[in-house]
């Protein structure tokens, strides 16, 4: 194996939470808002439902062929061709997924804070962080997600309460003035952020031996999580600021503005950007830990580390690609970016979920995949 | 500025050759494959997009290959601006 780090269950929920959850809460309110209107609290129950089917489905083709990611699970079923054609497109998705939260991360700081500062210097120094910690291993990511994981919810506990003064719970009504059609169509980004639970696949394999088993209830715990935080990020930047809420870039920093209590608790956004950078830092080193392990797993190589920092560029440059700015950037959230995510994480897994099972019963993939059926046979 | 920016991309990847190649053993020959391989594709295509920072790229070839499927997400059609 790559990697011989090893996580317990926990690290993997909030490992998983947090590289999903930073982004999640910064961009998305906003651009569900302009579809869902006020029922933009509602999406994000039909978004996880793609994200319960992702770690199912990581789960799934984990029992197909235990140890592997679904890199390797690819190979196993499909073919050594195949597969690794199969393998190239995911690396691909994988670069050009990473390469959008740090441009996301990017547009973020150089939007509010360093105003002045060119964009490759703030992405370029965060990705140069990230790559010390991918260089370290899942263990290092995995305690630091126990770190973070705990002081990212508790702040944006924080917000949310210290806004209690300033909410306008009427900003909500009516609820479903149009049926479910808003809510369904705010869904479609929240839908595609969620499916991003699939690269669960690439941490079943550092768990502990005798965890193995709480692996999939810790990856739903993972989802439930992520669907609570949005609901109440959605929320409270509803509360706050009704339907202007889609206007905006990024609601949930924009609130933070409003804080005052007691004229004593005021201008916290520095506190709330310091976690952004810190929950931001956290969720790229995780995409480019994915990344860079794919790589390495897709060419069979002996170690990762060597690979970190060239694929790091790659990751800068995808970046700077995909969009000339911020607007084109959501842009794509809304048109192309759903069906390629949908095509990359669920589609692809699940046909070969389909093939492999369809392989199993005419004869056992590997050595391994028949001891774990032999196993289940006898217990 | 355009020149400042390749030779930066330049000097970033032959750091980058000189830190990690020596590293790499006789017998991690495929490691130092994947590795230059990677580190020219993204030295590149870094300095394409210095000079032609509008040149079409995945976006645009995803954009092509799900244009058809627009209109079941309300876009594309015509109540999209709505």
């Amino acid at each position: 194996m790559l990697d011989r780090g090893k996580i317990s269950v926990l690290q993997m929920c909030l490992s998983m939470y947090l590289m999903v959850g930073a982004t999640a809460i910064l961009i998305i309110p906003a651009i569900t808002a302009k579809e869902a209107k006020q029922d933009m609290w509602i999406s994000p129950f039909w978004g996880s439902l793609s994200g319960f089917l992702a770690v199912w489905l990581a789960w799934s083709l984990y029992r197909l062929t235990p140890g592997k990611s679904i890199i390797q699970t690819g190979e196993a079923v499909l073919g050594p061709r195949l597969g690794k054609a199969a393998a190239l497109l995911y690396i691909l998705f994988l670069v050009h997924g990473a390469g959008l939260i740090v441009r996301e991360y990017g547009e973020f700081i150089v939007g509010t804070i360093l105003l002045k500062t060119p964009i490759v210097v703030v992405m370029g120094s965060i990705v140069l962080t990230a790559a010390f910690a991918v260089r370290s291993g899942i263990e290092v990511l995995g305690r630091f997600s126990l770190l973070l994981g705990p002081l990212f919810g508790l702040f944006l506990i924080g917000i949310v309460l210290l806004l209690i003064p300033r909410y306008e719970p009427t900003h909500m009504l009516p609820v479903m003035e149009n049926g479910l059609r808003p809510s369904l169509a705010g869904a479609v980004t929240p839908l595609t952020w969620f499916m991003e639970f699939l690269f669960i696949s690439f941490l079943f394999p550092h768990l502990r031996a005798e965890e193995t088993h709480k692996a999939l209830r810790a990856g739903m715990w993972a989802v439930a999580l992520m669907l609570v935080t949005m609901v109440i990020a959605n929320l409270s930047a509803l509360f706050l600021f009704g339907e202007i809420t889609g206007r905006m870039f990024f609601p949930v920093f924009n609130a933070s503005h409003y804080i005052s209590m007691a004229e004593f608790l005021e201008h916290l956004d520095a506190m709330v950007m310091a976690l952004w950078v810190m929950g931001g830092f956290f969720q790229i080193s995780m995409w480019y830990y994915v990344t860079v392990i794919s790589v390495a797993q897709c060419f069979h190589l002996s170690d990762y580390r060597p690979i970190v920092y060239s694929v790091g560029i790659l990751i800068i440059v995808f970046s700077l690609w995909l969009a000339p700015g911020f607007a084109d950037l959501i842009n794509l959230f809304t048109t192309s970016e759903p069906f390629y995510s949908a095509t990359m994480q669920i589609l692809l897994p699940a046909l070969t979920l389909i093939i492999g099972l369809i392989k199993r019963r005419r004869r056992p993939l590997s050595a391994e995949a028949e001891k774990v059926v032999n196993r289940k046979g006898n217990g | 500025m355009k020149w400042v920016g390749v030779a930066a991309l330049t000097v970033l990847a032959l750091v980058l050759a000189w830190y990690e190649l020596p590293r790499l053993t006789a017998e991690m020959k495929r490691e130092r494959t994947v590795f230059l391989v990677i580190t020219v594709t993204g030295w590149g295509l870094g300095s394409l997009l210095i000079f032609f920072p509008e040149m079409p790229g995945l976006t645009q070839l995803v954009d092509f290959l799900y244009r058809p499927l627009y209109p079941l997400i309300g876009k594309g059609s015509g109540n999209a601006g709505e």
